[in-house]
């Protein structure tokens, strides 16, 4: 990586560019670790996209600066997030590789814990029907119920009001439900 | 956590920011005082936040189509090494299999030949030399041996002897004479290991109806037949003994026989 400085910068815009680059480089290394450690190549796509999504979230903080080089963050995030996923599913792959420490790194544990939130959110959010994803999506859009109900045919603004309720009602509770909520709050 | 619809629309007011004052003093005081409504609003802030941030949605889509490009990569660049992993471990997967087979024959055919017992060992435990004088008291022949010279022959255990002299003997012999005689000879031919021979007499006597002879003679093919390793007939033969009479000695040795063939 030619200028580590301006990643960060051009990470926070999004640039797809930069993105190749990083994939280029550095996931065959983070990939071949996984394979290592009782994980898939599957496994290995998510995590390395996990890890560039913290650093993502990361970048948005003006105060953030690298300290160390870009391929030194990847390995550090993607080895904590892989040994977080082996140990909730320590059950289903038996007992740890003995080579797998946690690495202690402070300042992107509330990155990691956001991303592991983010996804959860989209996760249960996919799972609703339709119409609940359209009220929801619109109503984030700013759509007054008027709106709602016009756009998706619904009998009154007081019935979209009242189904926007029940549609976000049944968001939270699957959230609440999930076994991995608990430990992402505590 | 459940929200009653009220509070629910209040904090999508608020954090939509559609309040005026005088509703967000109080619900900003409500909120200090109850955990579950802070809860609530944490929530509900960290899901609209994670659902309209598009951008985030788009860089997520951008990176898994990487993943999938790079990933492919990955899988055809390192191609070669894992049909060698996957040979190697097909290998040993087929040594390990080989080796279970060869130890289960080896044991399954030990087991067989533990359990079948040789059939001339056998033969050997179970037959005893027929002892004219035990069946001549049973017996209600008329004949005398002791007048034949020839029955002496037996009795001494002249073999060879008393099959020459037996061979050609007169036509005027009753028919019970020539039972004893006729099955004494096979005794005879079995005890110079002439089977085939004293197979063919005993069969004779086996199937001719009103001799004394039947079940001893249905005893000693077994015998005979186990001596040439035909364990099968000599099973049947064995079934033949038990079926002819179900006491004396030919019937519990059969039985016990019979039990150490199956």
């Amino acid at each position: 990586m030619t200028s580590e400085k301006n990643i960060i910068e051009r990470i926070r815009l999004g640039e797809p560019a930069v993105f190749r680059k990083i994939y280029s480089s550095y996931f065959p290394s983070i990939t071949k670790y996984i394979l290592n450690n009782q994980g898939s190549l599957e496994d290995a796509k998510d995590v390395f996209q996990d890890a560039i999504m913290v650093i993502y979230e990361k970048s948005k903080d003006p105060s953030f600066t690298l300290n160390a080089s870009i391929h030194t963050y990847l390995f550090a995030i993607s080895k904590n997030l892989w040994l977080k996923n082996i140990r909730k599913n320590l059950h289903k792959k038996g007992s740890l590789p003995e080579e797998l420490e946690l690495i202690e790194n402070d300042s992107f544990e509330s990155e990691i814990q956001w991303r592991e939130k983010e996804k959860l959110y989209r996760t249960k959010f996919s799972l609703l029907d339709d119409i609940c994803k359209k009220i929801i999506t619109l109503f984030l859009q700013k759509k007054t119920m008027v709106e709602i109900a016009t756009e998706l045919g619904l009998s009154s603004p007081a019935y979209a009001k009242k189904r926007k309720y029940k549609c976000k009602l049944k968001l939270l509770q699957s959230i609440k439900s999930d076994p991995s909520y608990k430990s992402l709050e505590s | 956590m459940n929200v009653d619809e009220k509070t629910l629309a209040q904090i999508d007011r608020y954090l939509s920011d559609q309040m005026d004052g005088d509703e967000r003093m109080t619900f900003e005081e409500r909120l200090d005082k109850d955990p579950a409504l802070q809860e609530a609003l944490q929530m509900n802030r960290e899901i609209h936040q994670t659902l309209a941030d598009t951008t985030s949605l788009d860089l997520e889509k951008t990176l898994a189509a990487l993943g999938n490009e790079f990933g492919q990569k990955y899988q055809s660049e390192n191609a070669d090494q894992a049909p060698q992993k996957e040979h190697k471990s097909n290998r040993t997967k087929w040594i390990i299999i080989a080796t279970i087979l060869v130890i289960t024959t080896i044991v399954a055919l030990y087991t067989l030949l533990k359990k079948q017992p040789n059939s001339q060992d056998l033969y050997a435990n179970y037959y005893e030399t027929y002892d004219w004088s035990d069946q001549n008291r049973s017996s209600d022949t008329t004949f005398e041996p002791n007048d034949s010279d020839w029955i002496q022959e037996y009795q001494k255990a002249n073999f060879d002897e008393f099959l020459t002299k037996t061979n050609n003997l007169p036509d005027t012999l009753t028919n019970s004479l020539q039972y004893n005689i006729q099955f004494l000879r096979a005794m005879a031919l079995m005890e110079t290991q002439q089977f085939d021979a004293s197979i063919t007499i005993l069969e004779e006597l086996l199937n001719t109806s009103n001799t004394a002879y039947k079940q001893a003679s249905a005893w000693y093919l077994a015998l005979a037949k186990l001596h040439q390793k035909n364990t099968i007939e000599a099973i049947q033969y064995l079934e033949r003994t038990t079926q002819l009479s179900n006491r004396g000695k030919y019937y519990s040795q059969a039985k016990r026989l019979l039990n150490e063939l199956k």
